[in-house]
């Protein structure tokens, strides 16, 4: 019976744990649970996911370098997996996760997460399929976004799937679109380009800019300076 | 250590090899031209000075120059004769 089914949930989704049928994380004890089937919600850590997998089916997060992020914590997704040429991998979304880290409003996952779970994903799926030669960045050419209804500390899905690829003389573009989904239901989509460009390439691109950047500055009347302030 | 005429020849090489991998037929060049009618994006520029530097020994955009400062082919042969000037005196 899917009434019998507990839904564990970070702590921090306060709003959200009020409803029945949730239990926040800090307050589960596995060995009490009987039969009782859990679903993994949103919120949880990735310790708590590995233990919680012994018992259960849930989701864990990806390895920390296909995401380009140095901390468990702020890893967003599980690891990705082609099906059909679409690319899937669960939201796991940890409520130490840095996008939180000021305050969540009301019940919902907040945009932001949802972007950067978008960002997550891209990147996890071209390190694994278009893996670079060397030390790369991924640079957005252009990001469009969607929100279309709430989604909520429960189970979700993030998919990619690849538009277009090409490998031009200095790096590789990727079109892709993403969506990430709940119950069924398409919540937010993504549309990106973007480029993987060798690091060393990307850094002296950069250096470049911000030395233009700063004299422009310098350089700049301090009228002009007065007017891009107002 | 190149002579100027040395410079001038390896940045219109890197230049072309560099045109050579987006245009079949890239113009002859003659000095004159502006870098961004050559079709040089920012990405471009970046590896063109990365080339430039293993070719010729320096970067002189590192600190002294800015890339406004470059409008035309031959702006960017004297900055790299420049370049290579302080870094010998």
């Amino acid at each position: 019976m899917g009434t019998d089914r507990l839904v564990v949930v970070g702590d921090r989704f306060e709003e959200f744990l009020a409803n029945p049928g949730t239990i926040a994380a800090s307050r589960l004890r596995a060995d009490e649970l009987g039969e009782r089937e859990l679903v993994a919600g949103q919120g949880l850590s990735g310790r708590l996911l590995a233990e919680l997998a012994k018992h259960w089916d849930v989701p864990v997060p990806a390895r920390r370098e296909l995401t380009h992020k140095r901390s468990a914590e702020n890893v967003l997704i599980g690891e990705p997996s082609p099906v059909d040429g679409v690319w899937t991998a669960p939201l796991v979304l940890d409520e130490r996760n840095e996008v939180l880290a000021d305050h969540i409003t009301g019940q919902h996952v907040p945009a932001v997460a949802l972007i950067e779970a978008a960002r997550q994903m891209w990147t996890a799926v071209t390190e694994l399929r278009y893996p670079p030669d060397g030390p790369s960045r991924f640079v957005i050419e252009q990001l469009r976004s969607r929100f279309d209804t709430f989604v909520f500390p429960l189970p979700a899905t993030v998919r990619y799937r690849l538009i277009a690829h090409e490998q031009g003389p200095v790096g590789q573009r990727f079109h892709a679109s993403l969506a990430i989904s709940q119950r069924g239901v398409v919540a937010a989509e993504f549309d990106v380009n973007y480029r993987v460009i060798a690091g060393k390439l990307s850094a002296k691109q950069e250096a470049m800019a911000a030395r233009q950047a700063l004299t422009e500055v310098r350089s700049t009347s301090d009228s002009v300076m007065e007017e891009s302030r107002s | 250590m190149l002579t100027n005429a040395q410079v001038r020849t390896t940045v219109h090489e890197v230049v072309i090899d560099l045109l050579l991998e987006t245009q079949t037929e890239p113009p002859a060049l003659t000095g004159r031209e502006e870098l961004h009618t050559l079709g040089l994006s920012s990405l471009t520029l970046a590896r063109l000075v990365i080339e430039l530097e293993a070719a010729i020994g320096v970067d002189p955009f590192a600190s002294d120059v800015v890339i406004s400062d470059v409008r035309s082919l031959d702006d960017l042969v004297t900055v790299y004769e420049r370049g290579l000037a302080a870094s010998t005196a």
